[in-house]
């Protein structure tokens, strides 16, 4: 159970090397933005983690797809996975934009479009954890999970979109035609530079976390078959 | 140019602390599943 994974543990250490590296460019290579200064810096890793949120939602509608397709459980615990990390990064998202905001908009929070809708998909998904924590039967709770994943995936095109439909002051980075932001080459590598290494990092913590999931499944499943034994010795004398 | 290290600082403390605890929740969580499965093991 849970044996060494020599690949997982390169990966760890690579995604960790990148996420540094990114940093290190964020603090030495971007320049710093002539009117916000330093704060501004912090919009590299927001990005990233934005993306990565709604990247990891688009990973738990896709497993519940495969799962109501194959009944296969670790498609369940992929997608579940999925989601805790997704909300992860939509935390770390929504809470560098707060600290963004402060010095820029001049409040920590406004009823904006992109940050209601960030909000209610972060909900949405809090409520799936929660929720499908209510049902004890594990296929039970998978086809709930899958549908919930699928239905509950409406939300992330939503926030997409709304600051390019909508009225918004929320900043564009890229598709914004004018109202996208003004950036710089060495600002556009920053900023790729922290997109892979979030990346990389979301692949080790899924990887890490469904292997701990199975490994969970499998050991309830077991304490399930022991009881049952147990109870069935009782029962029989 | 507008003062804004503080922020900066801020902004960064959230991401490394976030992901810092997450860490954490995964190793206790690894060795929590560890140690049920021994004791699931010592059991049989």
């Amino acid at each position: 159970m849970l044996s060494e994974n020599k690949p997982l543990k390169t990966l760890t250490f690579l995604s960790i090397l990148l996420v540094l590296l990114a940093f290190l460019m964020v603090i030495f290579y971007a320049p710093v933005e002539l009117n916000m200064g330093m704060v501004q810096k912090v919009f590299y890793f927001h990005v990233s983690a934005a993306w990565l949120g709604m990247l990891a939602f688009l990973v738990a509608a896709i497993s519940g797809i495969l799962f109501l397709s194959k009944k296969n459980l670790l498609y369940d615990h992929i997608a579940a996975s999925s989601v805790e990390i997704g909300l992860l990064f939509t935390a770390i998202a929504n809470f560098t934009g707060m600290i963004w905001a402060r010095p820029i908009w001049n409040t920590w929070w406004t009823w904006d479009p992109r940050l209601t809708t960030m909000t209610i998909m972060a909900f949405t998904y809090i409520a799936f954890i929660l929720l499908r924590r209510g049902i004890d039967e594990p296929y039970k709770k998978a086809r709930f999970g899958a549908i919930y994943a699928l239905v509950g995936f409406v939300s992330v095109p939503i926030t997409f979109f709304s600051a390019r439909l909508l009225r918004t002051i929320h900043p564009i980075i890229i598709g914004g035609g004018s109202g996208e932001m003004a950036m710089t080459s060495r600002m556009y590598q920053t900023m790729a530079a922290g997109l892979v290494a979030f990346t990389l990092l979301f692949v080790v913590l899924l990887w890490q976390r469904t292997r701990l999931a199975e490994a969970a499944a499998v050991i309830d499943r077991l304490k399930a078959e022991q009881n049952a034994e147990e109870f069935g010795e009782v029962e029989n004398g | 140019m507008a003062d804004t290290m503080g922020y900066f600082i801020a902004g960064y403390a959230v991401i490394f602390g976030l992901l810092a605890v997450y860490a954490l929740y995964l190793v206790l969580l690894g060795k929590k599943v560890k140690k049920d499965w021994e004791e699931l093991s010592d059991k049989k």
